[in-house]
């Protein structure tokens, strides 16, 4: 039985790893340009997954549809708290940069305690256990809606990168943020724009893990440490990296947990993170020396 | 001058006498749930309860005429369990902790509360290792871990093997649980029982709890293709493996579920109708009345009713486990001995001879003696075995204590239900 489990333990992984790609697209793109590592993404997801669950159970507004809804609403969040709390410190010490994002998360966190409860809410829909069947492999519908959109939202992503002004001017900043502002970059104004995508992709994320997990304050604490060793992996700023880097660390976990324990799993994960930075902090698609130009 | 000064003095000083006699009115008991975090759905339950035996002993006049307060402490972690078990100790002055609903913050929190002398009334920690460090002071009114392990597997036994008709040697068993404290120490009981019946037991999978997939064990799980699952879980992972086992498709014949966990009512709204079949052993809200006194029986009705009002929700077993276990405190441990002195208090809680049955919960009350390898443990408080049924859990075993039969063995398909 065990050989005829193999290819599902694939599908399941590379289906994982979609996820976890999701969880990272946005952290990388926000590490990229402002260097600076947002602590509170996984706040961001879960005020989404709130958000979308909200929808839904009071005007039945389907998960996946309340993206378009959220998503922008999340995006001008994000412009706001760049605006607020990065912007301040983006030239502070890497300590005060911690501090605050780490102070964000908690405050989003305690403010959602306050106004829902620790209470575990669920999405429950007709597709919520669903798989579909080829054969000896189930596909679940919500990982593969996961995955799915991890592929759409990282090719527009880079769509948006390699063909627009804009986006050309973000991997400029990624490059190199000082010889980018000699360049006549608007520094503060794409800083604000890389932000808000940024926190948009984590709202994204949250809308399409809202069918999966339970919704509650601090469902983004867990999530999100996942999310910084694949942006490690992939390479700070890139989003290909990160996609990459997703697949790659689900299918290992995946293999990991079935074949060795499931505990050793996420160890094996964090002890990927750490021979990463050790041999080759720079990930597997960043340039070289990126990873530390820019921060002081 | 003089006198003036004298009668401004003594007034300030008579005032602020007036003021600290005040203030000792109340018998003051530290209470440390988790209020925040992951734990927190259950850790304000379980306050919640314990709040309601409080004003219910307050109504009637207090203890020794004076009123009881609590003073809580958000023991989200087991590092803040400690630090807020400090802080209620030395500026607080309590000498009586209750709490905490999780085993490891219990361990932490009450280690503290024995370096100080103080007294620990547990009402929610299962680990078996609570009472097994030779504190005297450390009171566990909540059956142990293990016995709720060994419940899982007398069911698989009792009601299982026997509506399949099979014998225990023909049927394979795999215990899958969280690795914390909680989770080891049931599932190995469990695994242990399970041997000891003459199940075969194929292993025990150990998992991270926060855990964003469960893949991995479910495939284990389909791989290995056990008859009974026994499971040992918290919220997320609970929901987590029971989708992810629709999802790819896993079946087997029985689903045991041990803990609170696997009875909540956000656990039936997340799965739905899939949710039906599933066992979960642990303490229950709703235990058959026949095997209760009547005084118990009103009692149980009267704290159903007063949650209803003052929270909008029928009380989960949690909040009902905070409700006797604080109430036995007040009413025999704090009124006999009408004092905050240690020794006496312990001395009244070593005495308490409560018959099964007459409490809400279906319990008695009898701490197993000082000198006993389980010192501090309430040797009459069991688990029962429940079911999910039509979407709401109900009481299956034991015999003296159901409400209803089991049903859906084996387990009926994943479409089907």
């Amino acid at each position: 039985m065990i050989m005829a489990i193999i290819p599902q333990v694939l599908v399941s992984g590379l289906l994982i790893g979609g996820v976890y790609a999701l969880l990272a697209v946005g952290l990388t793109l926000i590490f990229g340009v402002l260097r600076v590592v947002n602590f509170a993404q996984g706040e961001f997801i879960m005020l989404a997954m709130f958000a979308s669950f909200w929808l839904f159970t009071l005007f039945g507004i389907d998960p996946y549809l309340s993206i378009f809804i959220i998503a922008p609403m999340i995006f001008l969040l994000g412009l706001v708290a760049e605006r607020i709390v990065i912007n301040p410190i983006l030239n502070a010490p890497h300590a005060m940069q911690i501090f605050a994002t780490f102070a964000l998360s908690l405050i989003l966190q305690n403010i959602a305690l306050v106004l829902w409860g620790p209470d575990f809410r669920s999405v429950n829909t007709s597709y919520s256990t669903q798989s579909l069947t080829f054969g000896i492999l189930s596909l679940p519908i919500t990982s593969l809606m996961a995955f799915v959109s991890a592929a759409v939202m990282g090719s527009l992503l880079i769509a948006f990168l390699n063909l627009t002004r804009d986006g050309r001017a973000l991997r400029a900043l990624v490059q190199n943020r000082y010889a980018a502002s000699l360049m006549g970059i608007n520094v503060v104004r794409l800083n604000r724009i890389a932000f808000g995508v940024g926190v948009a992709c984590a709202a994204i994320a949250g809308c399409v893990l809202t069918p999966i997990y339970y919704t509650f304050p601090t469902a983004g604490v867990d999530l999100i440490i996942i999310g910084f060793v694949v942006v490690v992996l992939g390479g700070m700023g890139n989003i290909a990296g990160a996609m990459i880097g997703g697949l790659i660390i689900g299918i290992v976990q995946t293999f990991t947990g079935f074949f060795i324990s499931v505990e050793m799993k996420d160890v094996v994960a964090l002890i990927i993170f750490i021979l990463i930075l050790l041999i080759r902090p720079h990930g597997l698609l960043g340039t070289k020396g990126a990873e530390e130009l820019g921060t002081k | 001058m003089m006198s003036r000064s004298i009668a401004i003095i003594a007034g300030f000083v008579s005032l602020v006498s007036l003021s600290c006699a005040h203030a000792q009115e109340t018998w003051k008991i530290g209470a440390l749930y988790p209020l925040t975090g992951g734990l927190a759905v259950l850790g304000v339950e379980n306050m919640q309860g314990a709040q309601i035996a409080v004003d219910i002993v307050n109504e009637g006049g207090g203890v020794a005429g004076r009123k009881v307060e609590l003073i809580s402490g958000d023991a989200a972690t087991p590092e803040k369990a400690q630090s807020e078990a400090e802080r209620l100790l030395s500026s607080s002055g309590v000498t009586v902790i209750t709490g905490t609903y999780s085993s490891g913050l219990s361990y932490a929190a009450s280690q503290v509360a024995e370096r100080r002398g103080a007294i620990y009334w547990e009402t929610g920690g299962i680990a078996d290792r609570l009472t097994q460090r030779g504190f005297k002071t450390f009171f566990r009114m909540v059956f142990t871990a293990s016995s709720n392990g060994e419940l899982a597997a007398t069911i698989s036994k009792e009601i299982i093997a026997a509506k399949l008709g099979k014998e225990s040697k023909d049927l394979k068993v795999l215990v899958v649980h969280e690795d914390s404290d909680y989770g080891t120490s049931v599932a190995t009981a469990a695994q242990e029982k399970a041997k000891a019946l003459g199940f075969q037991v194929i292993d025990r999978l150990p998992y991270k709890a926060s855990s964003t997939d469960l893949a991995p064990l479910v495939l284990r799980i389909k791989a290995t293709e056990p008859d009974i699952v026994i499971a040992s879980s918290y919220a997320t992972d609970a929901l987590l493996i029971q989708r992810q086992m629709k999802q790819l498709a896993v079946t087997t014949k029985a689903f045991i579920g041990t803990g609170g966990i696997y009875g909540l009512t956000s656990f039936g709204e997340g799965l739905g109708t899939a949710v039906n079949g599933i066992f979960d052993t642990e303490g229950s809200a709703n235990i058959g009345a026949q095997s209760l006194t009547p005084a118990a029986k009103a009692d149980g009705e009267m704290f159903r009713k007063r949650f209803q009002e003052k929270h909008g929700k029928a009380p989960s077993y949690v909040a009902m486990q905070g409700y006797v276990g604080t109430s036995i405190f007040l009413n025999e441990v704090l009124a006999k001995a009408a004092s905050m002195d240690v020794e006496k208090l312990r001395q009244a809680a070593l005495k308490i001879d409560i018959p099964v049955g007459a409490t809400s919960l279906g319990w008695g009350v009898k701490f197993a003696p000082e000198g006993d390898q389980m010192m501090g443990t309430n040797l009459r408080a069991f688990p029962v075995a429940q079911q999910w049924q039509d979407g709401k859990v109900v009481v299956v075993a034991p015999q003296s204590v159901k409400t209803h039969d089991a049903i859906h063995v084996p387990l009926i398909g994943w479409d089907k239900r």
